[in-house]
């Protein structure tokens, strides 16, 4: 066992936990306004493919985030219209989405695969070269979860959209536009989801594979429930999940020998883990936050 | 003031739109796809003429399709149970792969075996595996109230992790070079083909006593009566005294049954032995041939064949047209946000106001 | 309080509704309804479940846009088309269900409400001059029903609403609270604002308003001061014209048994504590803890074998709504309808559920022939003979998008031949629910209709006739003529009673005093979830069980 490399694994998984961060700060907020977007794995790689698309040809690495950012606008507005607007199952269209975005992704990165980025992208870090954008991601993670925290606490804006996922039968009749909150809530999402896809293809890795997110997408909506809908509460998930990520690098560090395979399997195993503990701890009452309306529509007005 | 409101539509009519609105949903998707196939570089009608037209034209291709129909179709009935009963196993392609790992031990172990039973074996060894991944889930559920969408989602990854221990690991054809495979079953072991020539498996046999068990499970038995009035009114459901527990329970296991039956004769057929990727994701889109084919039986048939023939057309367009085979992925996105967007319209009637 | 307040502005009313109407369906919720409120007077709007009462006040609060009539405003005509337009002319409301935020805090919900930013200077200023004390801290699930409506009130007020209407105020607060609910609106009027006041308890409307407007049927009956009339007067109206009671039963009248719980006339006040069962002495009332409690004098259980079912000490905490189920005793015996009349929401669904064993209870607080049947489930029950109908015809008793054919087979009593081996028969089924619609009058397609394509009344007759086909032991139907035109009752009423005639035991839960003493044998009271012991109709008047529905 080498201690000495144990900051360096702090670091590492931070790294790791970044995506799940970012994306889960995005659903977080979805949620908190009263809709499930089950999608979030498809428009992580949506926005991984098209911040990769932009970045390498030519479009650089602010090109890059642009373009995952639009991105996952556009699916996620897909989604929205047909959630908020036309009523459609939640659930149908979240799986619809997650289905969509790989098998667009896939189709729009296929003479991608196995390219890497020009250096050109990362010339405006290059006295410390990528180390450094990895850790401008996570400071963009941590300042996005500190403004989540103030967005929902303290703002007004806020209020109203945890009004709208609480209850949208009383926020409509106080006169909320509770559909145009729940849009834009996902919208947000959307974004957040596609910069943290952008994330894994531009930094963390870097380079553009078919299916690149690896189920990060449904660990993150297993994290909000972990969070019980409290950003300080997906910090500490995400680390955690963050941790499991780099575990087989750590444990072979370690001396360990376990197969690659069972050392891979547990953030998913975890998840599963995790999601009983809470629906265990929870099976009597539903924790404070929880936005009450999650998942169901609202009814057209009359 | 808004020119046009929203009524339900009465239920009597709602049966007959659900067949247009999927009619419709697949023509919109045909041209949405038609969009990004423009924007991809690739003309819309050769890619068509591709998926739809020359299948026809190769019997080779009609044998393939009928294959994959199979395993859609099997795998989506099951679904549909579920989905009847709002319980959404989204796991069913682990369920698939779980069962083509068990019925590979069953075939490795049974390698010397000249008796035709072997393939029974593997297959029964399927069913198992299938099963048993599935009752993970809905234990979860049924027990704890886990949310069934994570849980089955989250052992699909496991699954394919293990996929990949076993095939580099246990399974490893020791006389194979050190490729991550298992030994060729032996002949005995193989689903037979129904034809000399072209590989139509014997699996299809199943389909259509599982189209008529599905239908008279749906429409005739007790226990898919109960799962279809607590997927319509739970209260209902309380009321006449159903349990809530029991159609997770069934709902599950059936999918991991079938998903495991026709994992087996996925590798005790096409490959013969058991390969790092078995599957293009059939479980997945098993999800869409159930909604597109409005969760009944000849509907999943009609929607599976579609769905085989985009899947064939992805193949053979990688060859004929340069086009990548997730150009299927795309098309089954599209057509199930079509087939959503149209369902707007199977729940309610568009009106002017003041009419 | 006396009214020299109120004439402030006399003449002047604050709102004037005319002849307003409005139906839904063949419905006619409100079949030209007259109001008129005065500023600075408190004002009750009264009437029976159904009589058009909460269609009045969605309209009036911008929420349902009336099909005619005119309303006016100050003197001047106005069009209400939206809560919010209700808000901005100065209507604020609160409802018997609150539109609160229940896991946010109290300050949070009132920031909420007033659409603006608010000092909390000012919500402290007026929470502290209307005595309206809580802490904004505080998260709105962790209230009381008394305190969530005080922060209903305070949300209401910051808005500076010139009337304030109040839907079943009382309908959930302890008689302390009430009080200090009265108190508060008095001083309200006092400053000039008009009140509104909707109840059932007209005990409580005689203690704060003046003027009255009588609701029946979707039409005013009665308007006029409260000083004018009597509380007999205002019931009769309510519920229209009681049946004619029996002789016992008339005015004055000393009947034959020497018990005074079969006082039937005199004081209604000594009356009712009397006949109320020491459940219902919620301790506010310094008198009624004297009382002793009356000997069992109707105790079923020297009836012996002819009780089927029987609920004893039952105590059912309620979890989520608060509603405590209480029942010391219900007998249910063969031949007898038995009644339970009570104003909705008062236990009715939570004694429905442990009869028909959606609920379970304590094995030995039912009794089924003598058996334990407390832990029986549903399933049990009905093989048991005990079928339910459920006030909910929609979405619980039947299912809307399956064929009536199919909904033949919920809440059966066992196979009944419809199924058999885990198969149900479609053939079978379609023959069931053909001889239901053709034995039992219901005007539907076929039995191949879907459920909800039946009218309410015709869709109740396939229901009730489903349950009586089976021939139970023991029926159990919660409104059964709700919602229902008036020849379909009849129906349903005339079925109940040859059931009775047949031998079965019948528990009618019902919200209609009418249909109550027109069919049943024994009358109990269900009220703040406290059953009363049943008693014979021949002993019980219709005011009487009126009052004792509405005793606070």
């Amino acid at each position: 066992m080498d201690w000495v490399l144990l900051p360096l694994l702090f670091y590492a998984a931070a790294h790791s936990a970044a995506p799940l961060l970012i994306a889960g700060l995005g659903e977080l907020i979805t949620e908190k306004s009263g809709v499930l977007n089950l999608g979030v794995e498809g428009m992580m790689l949506i926005g991984a493919v098209f911040a990769f698309i932009a970045a390498h040809d030519g479009g650089g690495f602010a090109g890059g985030l642009l373009a995952a950012a639009a991105a996952g606008f556009a699916v996620a507005g897909l989604f929205a219209f047909l959630t908020v607007g036309l009523r459609a199952n939640q659930v149908a269209c979240g799986l619809a989405l997650a289905i969509f975005g790989g098998g667009l992704s896939a189709f729009a990165g296929l003479s991608y695969e196995g390219k890497s980025l020009p250096d050109s992208v990362f010339a405006f870090a290059d006295f410390a070269h990528k180390k450094f954008v990895h850790d401008l991601f996570l400071l963009f993670a941590l300042f996005m979860l500190a403004a989540t925290w103030w967005f929902l606490n303290r703002s007004r804006a806020g209020l109203i959209l945890r009004a709208a996922g609480e209850n949208h039968d009383a926020a409509r009749q106080t006169g909320y536009p509770v559909s145009w909150i729940r849009a834009a809530a996902v919208l947000y999402g959307g974004v957040m989801c596609a910069l943290a896809g952008a994330y894994l293809s531009l930094v963390y890795t870097p380079l553009w594979a078919q299916g690149m997110s690896a189920g990060r997408g449904w660990i993150v909506l297993a994290l909000v429930v972990f969070a019980s809908w409290r950003p300080g509460r997906l910090l500490l998930g995400a680390f955690l999940f963050g941790f499991m990520g780099i575990l087989n690098f750590t444990l072979q560090n370690w001396g360990a020998t376990v197969a690659p395979e069972f050392l891979a399997m547990a953030p998913y195993l975890a998840t599963i883990a995790v999601l009983a503990a809470i629906s265990w701890k929870m099976r009597r009452r539903r924790s404070r936050d929880f936005p009450s309306c999650l998942g169901k529509p609202l009814p057209l007005s009359r | 003031m808004k020119a046009l409101h929203f009524i339900p539509r009465p239920p009597e009519q709602k049966a007959g739109a659900q067949k247009w609105a999927a009619l419709a949903a697949v023509f919109l998707a045909l041209g949405l796809g038609a969009l990004v196939l423009k924007a991809a570089g690739a003309s819309p009608p050769a890619v068509y003429k591709v998926f739809f037209v020359d299948p026809f034209s190769s019997a080779y291709t009609l044998a393939e399709i009928a294959n994959k129909t199979v395993t859609l179709s099997l795998i989506a009935l099951a679904l549909a149970a579920g989905f009847r009963a709002n319980i959404w196993n989204i796991g069913a392609e682990g369920q698939f792969t779980a069962g083509a790992i068990a019925a590979s031990f069953v075939a490795v172990w049974l390698l010397e075996e000249s008796g035709r039973w072997a393939v029974f074996a593997v297959l029964a060894g399927g069913v198992c595996g299938g099963m048993a991944w599935a009752a993970a889930p809905a234990f979860l559920r049924a027990k704890v109230g886990v949310n069934e969408i994570l849980t089955s989602l989250m052992l699909v990854y496991v699954s394919l992790l293990l996929l990949s221990y076993v095939v580099h690991g246990p399974l490893k054809d020791p006389e194979g070079f050190n490729f991550p495979q298992s030994p060729l079953f032996g002949e005995s072991s193989l689903v037979p083909s129904l034809l000399e020539e072209y590989p139509l498996y014997a699996t299809i046999l199943v389909l259509p006593p599982a189209l008529l068990a599905s239908h008279y499970f749906v429409s005739r038995s007790w226990a898919g009566f109960q799962m279809r009035v607590i997927g319509l009114a739970p209260r209902a459901g309380d009321y006449a005294g159903f349990s809530r527990a029991r159609p997770v329970w069934i709902s599950f296991l059936l999918t991991g049954a079938f998903a495991g039956f026709v994992g087996a004769a996925e590798v005790a057929g096409t490959a013969g032995q058991l390969t790092p990727v078995i599957s293009p994701g059939y479980g997945f889109t098993a999800i869409i041939v159930a909604f597109l084919g409005r969760l009944h039986p000849l509907g999943i048939v009609a929607a599976g064949m579609l769905m085989a023939m985009i899947q064939i057309g992805g193949e053979n367009g990688q060859i004929d047209l340069a086009l990548p085979v997730s150009v299927s992925g795309v098309f089954q996105g599209l057509i199930l946000f079509s087939l959503l967007a149209a369902d707007f319209l199977v729940h309610y009637q568009i009106r002017r106001r003041g009419d | 309080m006396t009214k020299n307040g109120t004439d402030k502005k006399s003449g002047g009313f604050l709102l004037e509704a005319r002849g307003i109407c409005k139906s839904y369906g063949a419905l006619r919720a409100n079949d030209g309804v007259d109001l008129r409120v005065r500023a600075g007077g408190r004002h009750a709007l009264i009437g029976e479940n159904g009589a058009g009462k909460s269609t009045l006040v969605n309209i009036l609060y911008g929420a349902v846009q009336a099909d005619a009539g005119s309303l006016k405003w100050r003197g001047e005509s106005v069009r209400i088309n939206s809560p919010q337009a209700a808000r901005k002319l100065g209507v604020g409301i609160i409802f018997q269900h609150f539109a609160l935020f229940e896991s946010m805090s109290v300050a949070e919900n009132i920031r909420l409400g007033l659409r603006r930013e608010t000092e909390n200077a000012e919500m402290l200023r007026l929470s502290e001059k209307y005595g309206l004390r809580i802490d904004p801290a505080k998260c709105v699930g962790d209230l009381s029903v008394g305190e969530k409506q005080r922060v209903e009130i305070l949300r209401s007020l910051l808005q500076e609403p010139r009337l304030l209407i109040l839907d079943e105020p009382t309908s959930v607060l302890t008689p302390a609270e009430s009080r200090a609910l009265f108190v508060l609106l008095r001083r309200l009027a006092d400053e000039g604002r008009g009140i509104l006041f909707i109840s059932h308890k007209l005990r409580e409307v005689e203690e704060l308003c003046e003027e009255a407007t009588v609701l029946r049927g979707g039409r005013t009956v009665f308007h006029g001061l409260l000083a004018e009339t009597t509380r007999k007067e205002l019931i009769r109206k309510m519920i229209g014209a009681p049946p004619p009671p029996p002789p016992s039963e008339m005015e004055g009248g000393k009947p034959d048994n020497p018990s005074p719980i079969f006082d039937g006339g005199g004081n209604p006040e000594s009356k009712k504590q009397i006949n109320s069962p020491p459940i219902f002495d919620r301790g506010e009332n310094p008198e009624s803890k004297k009382q002793i409690n009356p000997p069992p004098i109707f105790d079923g259980g020297g009836g012996g074998g002819d009780a089927i079912l029987c609920v004893k000490d039952l105590h059912l905490q309620n979890a989520e709504g608060g509603m405590t189920l209480r029942v010391p005793q219900l007998q249910l015996k063969k031949g007898v309808i038995t009644g339970v009349a009570g104003i909705a929401g008062n236990g009715q669904d939570e004694l429905l559920n442990a009869l028909s064993g959606e609920t379970i209870t304590p094995p030995g607080s039912v009794l089924f022939c003598g058996e334990p049947a407390g832990g029986w489930g549903v399933a049990r029950r009905c093989a048991a003979g005990i079928l339910t109908v459920p006030t909910e015809r929609r979405g619980r008793a039947t299912v809307g998008e399956m064929s009536l054919a199919e909904n033949a087979l919920l809440g059966r009593a066992g196979a009944g031949g419809l199924r058999r081996r885990g198969f149900i028969f479609p053939q079978q089924l379609r023959e069931e629910a053909a001889g239901i619609i053709s034995r039992f009058d219901v005007a539907a397609a076929g039995a191949d209709a879907a459920a909800d394509s039946l009218s309410g009344g015709n869709l109740q007759k396939y229901i009730v006739g489903r349950a009586l086909m089976q021939k139970p032991a023991v029926l159990i139907a919660a409104n059964p003529t709700w919602g229902v035109d008036v020849r379909a009752a009849a129906f349903v009423r005339r079925e109940i009673m040859r059931l009775r005639e047949g031998g079965g035991a019948v528990l009618v839960i019902s919200e209609d005093l009418d249909e109550l003493f027109e069919l049943c044998d024994e009358i109990a009271v269900i009220n703040c979830g406290a059953l009363s012991l049943a008693r014979p109709r021949a002993n019980v008047g219709a005011e009487d069980v009126g009052r004792q529905m509405t005793v606070s």
